[in-house]
């Protein structure tokens, strides 16, 4: 089975004692949970997944050379 | 408050005060009352600077009581900028203050003969209304400092700066925070204008030897506060998000989300981005020995504010909000925060709404008066208001005059009002919003970012046409009922997603008014609102042909999706078709 390589990027209070943006690499199949697990991030605290500025759910996969960015919840205006 | 204060500026033998019965407006508190006044007593087709327009400002049902958030104020009038009915919204203290002293709302009409400005001072004992020509000219941050020396610390201002003085458009009125400064501003619409247009310069308020307001069931009205508390506490937006980060911290999700105007709405995302974001900016408060977390009024349990302090540790201003740092930032593509804070700052004082004055010089940017990016640039124009030079008056009468001024076409305007932070084509559900509020492009009138982005009362797909229609319309009639109470419209983020905190509201106005309020009440009062004031605009000649976005949204797509606002025109006529 081949591999993907994507970006992650983490905001607010996900990245606090972890990082801005790294790269990965994944085997292919594997969901935006599985990547969200790898990182330790608690699934509860994870409410906005964005893969190349668009809104994904957990389940989805990712392709090679995605930017899959993470929010907690946020608001404001 | 069961009484409106009238002050007559244009009386025979100088301006009068008196007072009137709530009488029919009874019930009504904030944008309620603001739009109900304005709509029954303005003649719609009146000019704006005129003596037939009225400057109503109106605490909300809840505020000077014990209930948290409850510290908003309405200021209504019919706009300079958009020709329609205004009601604009700020916190700070003076709308607990104003409740305190018993008034449901001030009323400036009439308007002065000669050119003397006017100091208005009300406490317990009464209203006095005095000519102090020593405040011409002066900021806002200098007209404070005058009133806190003449009548102490105890007090809480509304007024105006050069700006609004000088009538232009693009005047704010400002409201005291709890350090008595000069920073919540009734922003949008020019209705610092309209308090120019009155000649007067300041509104002191002192509620010293008044209570606080009493429910009818001081229990019920206890638990229900509590509960309701407990909701925005535990809620991740207003309880973690807003308080750690204030309000920018929408900057990365927006960007990231394609939807950050950037350019005068050129392309979605900013490369500045990290430099200007809600992270970066709450970092830079801690570290200088500012804050983070701060309400803007007493009784606020969010806390989305903060104190920005200079590179010497020195108060600049408070926390630049997520608006005006987009507006005076990637709408122009400046990523210098301190330069963006100092434009805060400047604002501020000159009485300037930050988002029509970032989406103006963007305008400005684009006639290529000035580069993309030349942040001294951008604060010499603000300078040039504060001056009063003709630049300077063009700047400060917003984006609408100096595109035309200046011969551009791509203005993002409706009805004359900027465009705030988020791209219409990127995030639909909100360019619905700005084509048909009737306030003009307002991002709070609607604030469709909530399903579109944030994921919070539900998913609708920001970069997809259907379903916009729908949300957009709800939350214009929830918004409009919220800014009726006189609570901040941040409580909406906990409110959709939790039917227990919206219950705990609705308990806590009922317990307080001993009323049977159901939540059908609240969408029926939403509705009766905007109903209202559709029929002002109507009256003052907008057609449907005004409910729509400038055409360059239609036809220019913008990166990264390539999309552009495909909402049909039809489909924008049946918002309030309910």
């Amino acid at each position: 089975m081949g591999t993907i390589n994507v970006t992650v990027k983490l905001f607010a209070s996900l990245k606090k004692g972890r990082f801005d943006e790294k790269s990965f690499t994944f085997p292919e199949g594997t969901t935006l949970s599985d990547v969200i697990s790898s990182l330790g991030l608690p699934k509860e605290e994870v409410v906005l997944i964005f893969v190349n500025g668009r809104h994904m759910f957990p389940e989805s996969t990712p392709s090679d050379g995605d930017t899959i960015s993470l929010f907690p919840a946020v608001g404001g205006g | 408050m069961d009484k409106i204060l009238r002050i007559d500026l244009g009386a025979e033998g100088g301006p009068k005060a008196y007072e009137t019965p709530l009488g029919d407006y009874s019930g009504l508190g904030g944008r309620a009352l603001t739009s109900t006044i304005v709509a029954s007593e303005v003649p719609p087709t009146c000019h704006p600077l005129g003596k037939e327009n009225k400057l109503v400002i109106a605490p909300g049902l809840l505020s000077g009581s014990a209930a948290a958030m409850s510290g908003r104020i309405s200021i209504g009038c019919k706009s300079p900028l958009t020709g329609g009915i205004k009601e604009s919204n700020a916190g700070g203290q003076p709308s607990q203050v104003l409740a305190r002293l018993g008034y449901a709302a001030i009323v400036l009409e009439g308007k002065p003969k000669g050119d003397d400005i006017y100091r208005v001072f009300i406490n317990k004992e009464g209203v006095k209304i005095e000519v102090d020509n020593t405040l011409k000219g002066l900021g806002n941050y200098g007209v404070v400092e005058k009133m806190r020396a003449q009548f102490g610390d105890k007090i809480a201002c509304i007024s105006i700066g050069q700006a609004g003085e000088m009538k232009l458009s693009g005047a704010s009125i400002a409201c005291t925070d709890m350090e008595l400064r000069p920073t919540r501003h009734a922003g949008r619409g020019g209705v610092g204008a309209v308090m120019g247009s009155k000649q007067v310069k300041v509104i002191v308020l002192d509620d010293t030897g008044m209570a606080m307001r009493q429910p009818k069931d001081p229990e019920k009205f206890r638990k229900a506060n509590t509960a309701f508390v407990e909701g925005l506490r535990k809620h991740g937006v207003t309880g973690q998000a807003l308080p750690a980060y204030g309000t920018n911290v929408l900057a990365n999700i927006l960007n990231e989300a394609g939807g950050y105007p950037t350019y005068n709405f050129k392309v979605g995302r900013f490369p500045g981005t990290s430099k200007i974001s809600g992270e970066t900016e709450a970092a830079l408060e801690t570290e200088r020995g500012g804050l983070a977390t701060h309400g803007c009024h007493r009784g606020c349990v969010i806390r989305c504010s903060g104190i920005y302090n200079d590179k010497d540790g020195h108060y600049l201003t408070k926390q630049p909000e997520y608006e005006t740092v987009w507006a005076h930032g990637a709408d122009c593509g400046i990523d210098d925060l301190d330069k963006i804070a100092y434009m805060d700052f400047l604002d501020d004082d000159i009485g300037l709404d930050t988002i029509e004055m970032g989406v103006t010089i963007g305008v400005a940017m684009e006639a290529g008066l000035l580069k993309f990016g030349d942040a001294d640039g951008a604060i010499n124009l603000l300078q040039e208001i504060k001056k009063g030079t003709p630049l300077g008056r063009i700047i400060g009468s917003g984006a609408a005059v100096t595109g035309k001024v200046f011969g551009v076409e791509r203005v993002p305007v409706v009805k004359g009002q900027g465009i705030p932070a988020y791209d219409p084509r990127a995030v639909k559900g909100l360019g619905v919003t700005y084509a048909t509020s009737t306030m003009g492009a307002d991002h709070t009138a609607g604030y469709a970012t909530a399903s579109n982005i944030l994921k919070v009362g539900g998913f609708v797909d920001p970069l997809k046409p259907v379903g916009q229609i729908e949300l957009s319309r709800n939350l214009q009639i929830a918004t409009a009922a919220i800014d009726s109470t006189g609570m901040c419209l941040f409580i909406a983020f906990a409110l959709l997603d939790q039917p227990e905190t919206y219950q705990s509201l609705l308990d806590m106005i009922n317990a307080f008014h001993g009323i049977s309020l159901t939540s059908d009440d609240v969408v029926a009062l939403g509705k009766k609102v905007l109903k209202t004031e559709r029929d002002f605009n109507i009256r003052a000649g907008f057609t449907k042909e005004m409910d729509r976005l400038p055409e360059f949204f239609k036809y220019e797509a913008v990166p990264p999706h390539n999309v552009v606002f495909d909402v049909p025109d039809e489909e924008l006529d049946s918002v309030f078709n309910w």
